[in-house]
């Protein structure tokens, strides 16, 4: 429980190292007002803006917190605001509050104990094998996934992923379309043309290569464009941010997301993407060139 | 030379015949035709419209496949080739010439004439020798490097016929040359086309329905209803 002068309320006390705190969580970048944590900090306390109002605080008032201790006895400890954490996410900002691990385990009586110890991979595939090997290992401590303690979120993530096959689906599809259009044109435009270079003595074969070589052209340089363009703007919101605080402010802090939104794309997305483009521009031109093959090279040169 | 290559055809057609279903009515476009032509003839196809002239010239020319019948072009029977066998046997045997010169407006004079030796895979020494010489032909040496878009009609049109025989073909096969060039331009179209069946003994076959060609030409075949309705060599008529 945390108290000030003028109301208690129940929260939860993170008892933290703040230069390892600060690799995982990031709170040290939400602060609003004040400073964050430091690891030589002595009976100080961040606590979110929304209890801030509640409980009616500034910087430098001073809370009582109250919990009972490894004995269960009651035990309170005074400690000083030094930083108001803003957060994306309302539940966080008033239901937590940060104190230094050696501060909390002093009230404790717990020595150097630790009660949670987070891992942060740098590739989620890895997490499951990892998950089960400290289940394994560590059989007396609970470990859970991210996805198991949050897995509301883990499912949104997994929509979010559907989501995307469905959008590349979509945007392939569309770049099909655009291909068999474009080549097409390129080739009914230049019936006559094609007509004439197989009356001269263009065979087939070679009338195929060259709309296929004319598509890899266009795929050539459609490409780089593309990648870079895309680059370009996910380097750009990935510095800037995407804010969408007017389009959900709200849901989105309920939910535990930031609203601005910083997007990532791994060079191994980039390879595939321009792997896929790259075979999907390549069959969406077999039917044009298909198409070029089949003209009578008669009826050819008479269109106009 | 000996007196029998000189007299060998080298396109011979037999019982040529070819139907087609306009309108699910059939119409024989050409009616049995039997027909020889002679290495270095300059033989104009004439007749009326729709009197079979282009499809009997697509036909020699391995473009249209027969109903029935047979075309033999240096003996060899040119319909029982494959489909690509038959591009390439036009390639190395058949020169084309068109009525709208159907020249690659993306490419230049030069490059629209390399590119039938291209095809040939002729070393770019060759190509490059023969350039030359067709260019200087054709009178043409000034515009090696203009695009067609740049060429007057009769230009085009003697590129045209440069493209036609740069790959060094037996007989050259021209559907209606000079329908789309003024006089002066048919003219000296006509003066090149006749200089190199003289120098070069070069075989061409016009269909045509311009006077002025059929003045030129040494040997003409008249069509009427898809069949031979004359066959005039040198003022002589050969009644059919």
């Amino acid at each position: 429980m945390i108290g000030s002068a003028n109301k208690s309320q129940g929260t939860r006390i993170l008892g933290i190292v703040p230069s390892e705190e600060y690799e995982l969580t990031k709170i040290n970048d939400l602060i609003a007002d004040g400073r964050p944590l430091k690891d030589t900090d002595k009976n100080k306390i961040v606590i979110g803006q929304s209890l801030v109002k509640k409980l009616k605080l500034k910087l430098r008032s001073k809370v009582v917190l109250t919990f009972a201790d490894a004995n269960h006895e009651i035990i309170s400890g005074a400690f000083k605001v030094v930083g108001i954490f803003q957060s994306y996410n309302s539940n966080i900002e008033d239901k937590i509050c940060y104190v230094i691990k050696k501060d909390l385990n002093e009230l404790l009586s717990i020595g150097n104990n630790s009660h949670q110890l987070a891992i942060l991979l740098y590739n989620n595939d890895d997490l499951n094998s990892l998950s089960q090997q400290l289940k394994q290992t560590y059989y007396e401590n609970q470990t859970e996934t991210w996805e198991e303690i949050s897995p509301e979120l883990s499912m949104m993530v997994n929509s979010m992923d559907q989501y995307m096959v469905i959008f590349l689906i979509i945007i392939l599809l569309a770049l099909c379309f655009g291909i068999i259009n474009t080549m097409l044109m390129s080739v009914l435009e230049r019936i006559k043309e094609i007509g004439m270079l197989m009356s001269i003595g263009m065979n087939k074969t070679k009338v195929f290569i060259l709309i296929m070589i004319e598509t890899i052209l266009i795929i050539g340089l459609a490409i780089p464009f593309g990648v870079l363009l895309a680059f370009l703007t996910i380097s750009y919101f990935n510095t800037y941010g995407l804010d969408l605080t007017n389009m959900a402010n709200e849901t989105f802090r309920e939910m535990g997301f930031q609203t601005i939104i910083y997007p990532t794309l791994s060079y191994t997305y980039y390879l595939r993407i321009i792997f896929i483009v790259a075979i999907v521009s390549f069959l969406a031109s077999l039917y044009p060139a298909y198409t070029a093959i089949r003209l009578n090279p008669v009826e050819a040169i008479r269109k106009n | 030379m000996n007196s029998k290559t000189i007299t060998r055809p080298v396109i011979r057609t037999k019982s040529l015949t070819k139907i087609y279903n306009g309108k699910g009515i059939p119409v024989k476009a050409i009616d049995n035709v039997d027909l020889e032509i002679k290495k270095g003839e300059f033989t104009a196809l004439v007749g009326p419209s729709g009197s079979g002239k282009t499809t009997l010239l697509n036909m020699i020319g391995g473009l249209d496949q027969p109903t029935s019948g047979q075309v033999f072009i240096d003996e060899q029977d040119i319909y029982k080739l494959n489909n690509n066998e038959i591009i390439d046997f036009r390639l190395n045997n058949i020169g084309f010439v068109f009525q709208h010169f159907n020249l690659l407006p993306v490419l230049t004079a030069k490059e629209n004439v390399e590119f039938v030796m291209l095809l040939q895979k002729k070393s770019k020494n060759e190509r490059n020798k023969i350039v030359e010489w067709l260019f200087e032909e054709v009178g043409l040496t000034e515009k090696l490097n203009v695009r067609p878009n740049k060429l007057s009609g009769g230009q085009q049109q003697r590129v045209a016929v440069a493209r036609a025989i740069a790959s060094r073909p037996q007989f050259v096969l021209a559907d209606e040359p000079t329908a789309n060039l003024d006089s002066q331009s048919a003219a000296d179209l006509l003066d090149l086309m006749t200089k190199l069946n003289k120098e070069e003994n070069m075989t061409f076959i016009f269909s045509t329905h311009d006077q002025r060609v059929i003045d030129r030409a040494r040997r003409i075949i008249t069509l009427v209803d898809g069949k031979i309705y004359s066959d005039i060599l040198q003022n002589t008529i050969k009644a059919y």
